[in-house]
């Protein structure tokens, strides 16, 4: 490394850092919260972040275009890992997402979201096009996005797969499409979404959908969740119940309220204004992102920061619109408060691959 | 090194590349403003809901885990004149379910099935509670047993918002004795359930049905405690600091007890009254202390056992006790009938007052009285000759009431009949209290087919026609007429005290009336009851008693066939009803028993022993009258003896014989061999 430790350091992007320390102290705030009986929810979700902050450092030393290099190289071991989930991995209600790795166990899902951000930065950046993508050009990186999507919806994890699509497209759409490829991909969504819905999914998850779309409808368990969440966000008013005195979320009404749900924990017990504290954090992480791509000196890093901000982005809004009932439910967590390893370490990677851009943006001569 | 070299001159060539970006900067702007609308939107539905709605949703979340229920009060306990508890209270428990607690999984229905063995029916209503999320309690199970409770408790975890309830429910340790006095114990039906849920009734809640339990519900009934706790989602008490802040303090209300009720009723007495009337299915007696009302006994056949009602009672017993037509749940001692001859001392006392006759004067009987064209018969075929009123007490002779009735008339009758409080009820507190009847020329001409005759005075004056009486009603008539003229309010309740037995309310003794009788009349009138059953001839005369003097009249009113000569061959419905409206003693009369057998027979030979063998065994057994006889002969003292036989007993009220001086010649001239006479004049001889 030719780069001394020292010059590095200067350009360590501190704005982000501080943001990020906020975001992941009041997780940890509202985990111990949440934390009932023997669980220490907050002192394992420390220990995750510390070793997410490993993650992140070791991302941040390497220049970030040589991960331009090994994109194709980590999707490829990310799909063995999926494909390894669906033969090897552990079921947890209904579920296969995890793998034992012996110490802990691993979703790799999450690190799916960031290989699909990596081959499609490459893949756009290494293409110049003359008047926007056609559909035809985007074959090879949205086959091999389906193939993620489909692995991960196959374990079942809807919220993720839907995630890693629209991150993809998010980071699509930005780069360009002609007219007539929009309007084309559009409808074949459209007409992609009926047999999907139809055959695709299961049960409890059209379920979660027409409990969004009729909450009064039935007492059904989706439907009751959300009503409960809503009450209890509702209920915290402008300055909360207090720490560890929200009446819904510490009596069980709000299942997953240290994961999925944290977001209904935050509002019984910290109010509007924990709320919107939380809120202002996430703009200014996802702005900051955009920023970030804005500075970056090559087209890689502009549509690396741009899929990890489209990362941020959907994972906080579907979060948050899911539990203020403004989104069906898809089990999605909010960066850096919700609990568990793999997110967590998701997110610091992708912090430590935002540090990496700002602090390689300026072009130095030697 | 040369990795570091190759990596500056990457940065060199993407120098140029930089420019390329600039198309980037555009989109970039839009992609700012993209992400920040859907932020923008979430702050504004987050101020929505926590600023605007957070008042509704807060009570929405104390409602989720802040539950209540209402600890039932203990019922005040009936207690007869004696102290002995006739209603009280059993300790049982109830199920109850909050159905947005309960888990829809069929595994804790078909648990929750088996443990308390219910209905289909009943699953289905709580399947139906469970998947609509119902936030209110549904009662599951009433009164289930210690090992259901046991079982149940065992099952706690898996069996989420269930609540077991210990409720006192009612027990009636006499069952179906003096069941009409008090009435029994029912759910709030569904109809009155509006009306009564402003008093604080709920769907389930008892109410009293019938008698003292129906009267003095607002009395019995405590007030209902309260408990406030919070739960978890799966029906857990919470104990957390927050659970405190939500209560407020407000966590717990003692049920206060409801107050006690001390009858007048003995139901040793009433035990009596039972054996007594053991051989006839319907009827009723009553039995009341005419020195100041007060009720001692009063029975109707058949009854019911309230226990059965409460709370387990089947739809199927219901419908049998419903259709049964012996009517069980109807109290005949306060339901009005033909009186029968027992009226004619209304005929008497107002023929007397009215001055149409003295008690010297005699009418003469010839076994019949033809008035206008009808011919009305008399008890005796051939007549019983020139008589006196007191004899034609005694006898019963119909004519001779004819003929007194015929002077007073219509008019003058009713008068004298609602003056001894026939025609009103009788004000005894209890529910369903019949009037009676006591037709005057207005009602007959309102009401009778053929309109006012004045000859249907002659059927009123013997107790016929449309008059009609209830037991309590004649009992409280007889009363008057024995203690001197005045007429009380029945008194069924002595005191009400509150649940440590301190006296709330002492009910008073209530004169309805005095009533403006010369005393020498209604002697007159007692002379004619005592010779009924102590004299030859008399109609009770074979029900005498040795050593008490006994005043009674019988009655036997018209079924639907007038001949009660040959019972057996008459179906029930259609047989006379047996009548003894009587007191004792004669001479100071501490008890009036009215016996009423509905198609019983006749009242000489049916009503008459068992009122008597009820007096007989009041004096004996309950007032010790034997023990003082033996003991008084035992010690050779015959003063004490004469005073025992008139009832002049240290301590009672009645330290002056209020027997009239002139009837006692005339009663004992009458009945000198009367084996008590004998010892005492035995006694005498002796000394």
């Amino acid at each position: 490394m030719a780069i001394p430790v020292t010059r590095r350091r200067y350009y360590v992007d501190y704005t982000l850092l501080a943001v990020v320390l906020c975001l992941a102290t009041f997780g940890l705030v509202a985990l111990q919260s949440a934390a009932t009986g023997a669980a220490n929810w907050h002192l394992t979700q420390a220990g995750w972040m510390v070793f997410g902050c490993a993650a992140a450092i070791l991302v941040t030393i390497v220049d970030y275009r040589h991960y331009q290099r090994l994109a194709y190289l980590f999707y490829g071991g990310v799909s063995l890992l999926l494909v390894l989930v669906l033969f090897v991995g552990i079921s947890r209600n209904n579920a296969t997402r995890w793998l034992d790795l012996g110490v802990f166990e691993a979703q790799p899902s999450e690190l799916a979201k960031l290989a699909v951000v990596l081959i499609t930065a490459r893949f756009l950046q290494e293409k110049q096009w003359v008047g926007g993508l056609r559909l035809r050009d985007l074959v090879i990186p949205f086959v091999l996005t389906m193939t993620t999507v489909i692995l991960v919806a196959a374990e079942p994890d809807l919220g993720t797969a839907l995630v890693i699509l629209a991150i993809f497209l998010t980071m699509v759409l930005f780069d360009g499409l002609r007219r007539s490829s929009l309007i084309i991909l559009l409808v074949s969504l459209v007409l992609l979404a009926l047999p999907v819905w139809q055959f695709g999914l299961e049960s409890y998850q059209r379920e979660r959908i027409t409990a969004f779309l009729n909450p009064e409808g039935l007492h059904q368990e989706s439907a009751w969740q959300v009503r409960q969440a809503i009450i209890a966000v509702a209920s915290g008013g402008l300055a909360g119940k207090g720490h560890g005195q929200g009446s819904q979320v510490q009596s069980g009404f709000v299942p997953e309220n240290e994961n999925d749900f944290i977001f209904a924990h935050i509002g019984e017990e910290f109010g509007f204004l924990g709320c919107g504290l939380v809120l202002a954090l996430y703009t200014i992480l996802i702005l900051w992102s955009l920023r970030i791509a804005r500075y970056a000196r090559d087209k890689f890093g502009v549509l690396l920061a741009v899929g990890i901000a489209a990362l941020f982005f959907w994972h906080v809004v579907v979060n948050i619109g899911m539990v203020l009932g403004l989104l069906p439910v898809v089990g999605l967590w909010l960066p850096f408060i919700s609990y568990g390893g793999s997110s967590v370490v998701t997110v610091m990677i992708s912090v430590g691959l935002l540090i990496n851009l700002s602090m390689r943006r300026h072009v130095f001569h030697s | 090194m040369g990795k570091g070299a190759r990596e500056h001159q990457g940065v060199g060539v993407r120098l140029e590349a930089r420019t390329d970006l600039r198309e980037y900067d555009t989109r970039l702007r839009v992609l700012v403003i993209l992400f920040f609308i859907p932020l923008l939107i979430l702050l504004g539905r987050l101020a929505y809901l926590q600023i605007i709605q957070g008042q509704y949703y807060r009570q929405a979340s104390i409602q989720n885990t802040v539950r209540r229920h209402t600890i039932p009060a203990y019922r005040g306990t009936i207690f007869d004149a004696r102290g002995r508890v006739i209603a009280e209270n059993r300790p049982s428990y109830d199920v109850y379910l909050s159905p947005d607690l309960f888990s829809q999984d069929p595994e804790a229905l078909s648990l929750l099935q088996s443990r308390l063995a219910l209905s289909e029916q009943a699953m289905q209503r709580i399947e139906q509670a469970t998947t609509s999320g119902q936030r209110a309690e549904l009662r599951v199970r009433r009164d289930i047993t210690r090992d259901q409770v046991a079982e149940l408790e065992a099952d706690r975890l898996n069996l989420p918002g269930l609540r077991i309830q210990p409720t006192p429910h009612r027990h009636y340790p006499y069952h179906d004795l003096a069941v009409h006095i008090l009435g029994y114990m029912g759910e709030v039906p569904s109809h009155q359930l509006q009306d009564l849920s402003r008093y604080g009734y709920r769907e389930g809640d008892y109410i009293g049905f019938l008698g003292i339990e129906e009267a003095f519900e607002p009395i019995l009934r405590g007030h209902d405690g309260i408990e406030r706790y919070v739960v978890d989602v799966h029906g857990q008490v919470q104990t957390h600091e927050f659970a405190q802040t939500l209560l407020s303090g407000f966590q717990h209300v003692e049920p206060t007890p409801g107050r006690n009720v001390v009858l007048t009723i003995d139901m040793e007495l009433q035990q009596i009254l039972a054996d007594a009337m053991r051989n006839y299915p319907t009827g009723a007696i009553v039995a009341v202390d005419p020195r100041d009302g007060s009720v001692l006994a009063m029975l109707s056949k058949p009854g019911y056992n309230p226990n059965a009602w409460t709370g387990r009672l089947s739809e199927e017993e219901f419908e049998r006790y419903r259709n049964d037509e012996n009517t069980p749940l109807f109290d005949r001692a306060i339901h009005a009938y033909f009186p029968g001859s027992t009226f004619k001392i209304v005929t008497a006392i107002a023929a007397l007052e009215e001055g149409l006759i003295g008690p010297n004067d005699t009418l003469r009987c010839d076994g019949h009285y033809t008035y206008g064209n009808h011919r009305f018969g008399c008890s005796r075929q051939h007549g019983h000759g020139e008589i006196h009123l007191a004899e034609a007490l005694q006898q019963s002779c119909n004519v001779f009431f004819y003929k007194l009735g015929e002077r007073l008339g219509m008019e003058r009758l009713a008068e004298y009949a609602v003056a001894l409080g026939f025609g009103e009820r009788p004000g005894s507190g209890l529910p369903n209290e019949a009037p009676g009847l006591v037709p005057t020329r207005e009602w007959l001409e309102q009401n009778s087919p053929e309109g006012f005759q004045y000859g249907q005075v002659l059927n009123v004056s013997v107790g016929q026609g449309d008059t009609r009486v209830s037991p309590l009603q004649l009992t409280m008539a007889y009363a008057a007429i024995a203690n001197g003229g005045t007429l009380f309010y029945p008194r069924l309740i002595d005191r009400i005290t509150n649940a440590e037995g301190d006296i709330l309310f002492q009910y008073p003794t209530r004169s309805r009336r005095e009533l403006p009788f010369q005393q020498e009349y209604l002697g007159e009138i007692v002379v004619g009851l005592t010779a009924a059953v102590n004299a030859v001839g008399g109609t009770a005369y074979e029900s005498r008693l040795d050593y008490l003097i006994v005043a009674g009249k019988t009655g036997t009113a018209q079924g639907t066939q007038v001949d009660h000569t040959a019972d057996e061959e008459i179906p029930t419905r259609e047989r006379t009803s047996a009548w003894f409206a009587g007191f004792a003693p004669a001479q100071d009369p501490q008890i009036v028993v009215v016996v009423f057998l509905e198609h019983g027979g006749s009242g000489g030979r049916d009503a008459t022993p068992v009122g008597v063998e009820i007096i007989d065994r009041y004096f004996r057994e309950i007032l010790d009258y034997d023990t003082e006889i033996q003991a008084a002969l035992a010690r050779g003292n015959t003063r004490e003896l004469e005073g025992l036989m008139r009832l002049n007993r240290p301590g009672s009220q009645s330290d002056s014989v209020r027997w009239s001086n002139w009837a006692e010649p005339y009663v004992f001239g009458h009945f000198p061999d009367r084996p008590i006479n004998r010892l005492i004049r035995q006694w005498n001889n002796q000394r």
